[in-house]
């Protein structure tokens, strides 16, 4: 029997298909009550690690639980993990309510759950439709209503805002935060971090198959560094003023001005005018998640580099400590 | 078990093939074995009244020849059901269903098991609707002497069902084997209907038998020929007859069901099972670790 915590374990995923290392060595850990994101690029395995997770793609090496077993020992496992995963299918010939029909009975949950789901993601004026005539969206809106069915402690999900309108963002997000505040799991993928920010609580970045961030939202916001670039008219007393005060991360830009990290604006700006230093240019740089994302995953599959006229991306402020193997990946 | 097969059960009935290939199934079988048992009736009384026959006072017109096409129509009904039994698990997979199903099911074996069960009850449905419509046919296109009587229609009646119930199973197998729809018709209907009848013209006596066609065939097919083969042997004229030419006659007859080389009908039906439980074995086997990406 699962110990119903609704915790889960990842330890040592892998996955080799053929020649192709899908997902390498992959460890991280889940927290009931949270929601916690699984970003990377298209690409990265995430998909092929939620699909080891639930039993479907059998692992080359490691292995995880749910609730402290493997998926093939959960007995009934309809009733403990629900998931939303991408090309998840449906008979086009079957109406919306028959196919949750189908799996109530499944998992032993009486047909009337059918209709609950149905009228909980909004479909319920569609129960009778064939599953063939949706959309996108509403394809969506019954894979979740499938996930509900067995009322289960873990919701795992692929990518779910795919085809969602803006509204269904909005509800979605909404409904899993307070599925995990009544005190279960959540675990949702995302290749935009910026899609699933405002409802993750913690994070699992992956790239290349390998874990490049593991930790809660809140460490990797409360890093995000700003910078302010000033151009001053004698840099050079800039620099020993700034280092008089104590500041000490200063860089010079390939257009000829100052990086200086770790201070506001307004400090250099106060400094300079004490000074008598004039400053022709001053301007704050702020670091935002996508970019510390795109940063953290770059690399797999990137095309030719675009000349930038805007400078987009910014230069990240020094070395980054996000890279893995720097004491924060998730695989220690 | 139960909970998964009721499932399976409601998977069936919420969609549209088993009625779809419910009435194929039943329109070949009532005119296959009504034009058929027409031909045979034809066949038998041009005989019974070729002087040859008339000169040795053989009476052929009172014998049940009517079962030799009801064997037949077996035979070519049972691709129906063997259609539905492969799409069971194969349609799951090349629809992409099969990801919900075994998020539902405790594991992948109790999956299958779940659609055995169904689809062995699918296929003696669609055995019975098979016995029946072969049973009219053979009312319309035969002469009333020459049906079979009600121990031998309820024997040929049950080799339909058990017959159609084997080739679901096996159908179930194959699916599971090769994991997608479009190979598992292709390979079953050409193997079935080409590839068999290809072999067995080249193979020598009593070797069609154990191949799957051969087998299955030889359920109805030779059970067929001994209620014939019983009847033909009442007849004083022909039971004279030297064993050589008897045995030609018994053999002629096997042929004439659909049934060349198959051993006795009991025989033909555990060896068809077996091919049949080797299909499930092996298709248990593959789809238990294949990767649903």
């Amino acid at each position: 029997m699962h110990d119903g915590s609704g915790r889960i374990v990842v330890q040592g995923l892998t996955k080799q298909f053929g020649p192709v290392t899908a997902v390498n060595n992959l460890s991280f850990t889940v927290e009931p009550g949270s929601v916690t994101g699984f970003l990377g690029p298209n690409g990265a395995g995430k998909t092929t690690t939620l699909r080891m997770l639930l039993g479907l793609v059998t692992p080359t090496a490691g292995g995880s639980t749910i609730c402290g077993l493997p998926f093939a020992q959960l007995g009934n496992p309809g009733r403990v993990v629900g998931a939303v995963l991408e090309a998840q299918g449906f008979h086009p010939g079957r109406s919306a309510r028959n196919h949750l029909r189908v799996y109530a009975a499944a998992m032993g949950v009486p047909d009337q759950r059918a209709d609950e789901v149905l009228h909980l993601v909004g479909l319920g004026q569609a129960a009778n439709r064939s599953a063939g005539a949706f959309s996108l969206g509403m394809k969506q809106r019954l894979a979740l209503a499938t996930a509900l069915l067995g009322d289960p402690q873990v919701l795992v999900l692929d990518e779910p805002a795919n085809g969602l309108d803006p509204e269904g963002i909005v509800w979605l997000r909404a409904f899993l935060q307070s599925f995990a505040r009544s005190g279960r799991t959540v675990l949702i993928s995302s290749h935009l971090l910026g899609e699933v920010e405002q409802m993750v609580d913690q994070v699992v970045i992956i790239s290349r198959g390998q874990t490049a961030y593991y930790g809660p939202l809140e460490t990797l916001r409360a890093s995000q560094q700003s910078r302010v670039l000033v151009q001053p008219a004698d840099p050079q007393a800039l620099v020993a003023k700034l280092q008089e005060s104590g500041i000490g991360s200063i860089e010079w830009t390939q257009d000829g001005r100052l990086a200086i990290s770790g201070v506001d604006r307004k400090e250099v700006a106060d400094l300079a005018m004490s000074s008598g230093i004039a400053l022709y240019d001053i301007q704050q740089e702020v670091i935002d998640l996508e970019q510390l994302f795109f940063r953290l995953t770059s690399g797999q599959y990137s095309g030719a580099p675009v000349p930038s006229p805007t400078g987009y991306p910014p230069q990240p402020p020094g070395p980054s400590p996000w890279q893995p193997g720097n004491g924060w990946g998730g695989q220690g | 078990m139960g909970r998964l097969v009721t499932a399976e059960f409601r998977k069936v009935l919420t969609t549209n093939l088993w009625w779809a290939l419910l009435i194929p199934t039943a329109v070949v079988a009532v005119v296959w074995s009504w034009v058929g048992s027409l031909l045979t009736t034809t066949v038998v009384d041009a005989m019974s009244q070729s002087t040859v026959l008339r000169r040795f006072g053989v009476d052929l017109g009172e014998q049940s020849w009517s079962v030799l096409f009801f064997a037949r129509t077996i035979n070519i009904s049972a691709i129906f059901p063997m259609i539905f039994g492969a799409l069971a698990l194969s349609s799951e997979i090349t629809r992409r269903t099969v990801t919900t199903s075994y998020l539902t099911a405790p594991n992948r074996g109790s999956l299958l098991g779940a659609k055995l069960i169904t689809y062995a009850a699918w296929g003696a449905a669609y055995g019975v609707v098979v016995s029946g419509f072969a049973s009219l046919g053979i009312l319309l296109g035969s002469h009333p002497q020459q049906l079979p009587d009600a121990t031998g229609w309820l024997l040929m009646a049950f080799a339909g069902v058990l017959s159609c119930l084997l080739w679901t199973l096996l159908g179930v197998g194959v699916g599971a084997l090769l994991g997608n729809s479009i190979a598992a018709l292709l390979s079953l209907l050409i193997y079935t209907l080409l590839v068999e009848n290809l072999i067995g013209l080249w193979l020598p006596q009593h070797w069609p038998g154990v191949l799957i066609n051969g087998s299955a065939d030889g359920l109805p097919g030779v059970l067929a020929s001994q209620l014939l083969n019983d009847q033909l042997d009442t007849v004083q004229q022909i039971r004279l007859l030297p064993d050589s030419s008897r045995q030609v006659i018994t053999d002629g007859i096997q042929g004439l069901a659909g049934a060349r080389g198959a051993f006795d009908w009991w025989a033909s039906g555990l060896i068809f099972a077996g091919w049949a439980a080797v299909f499930v074995v092996a298709g248990w086997l593959v789809s238990r670790t294949r990767d649903i990406t």
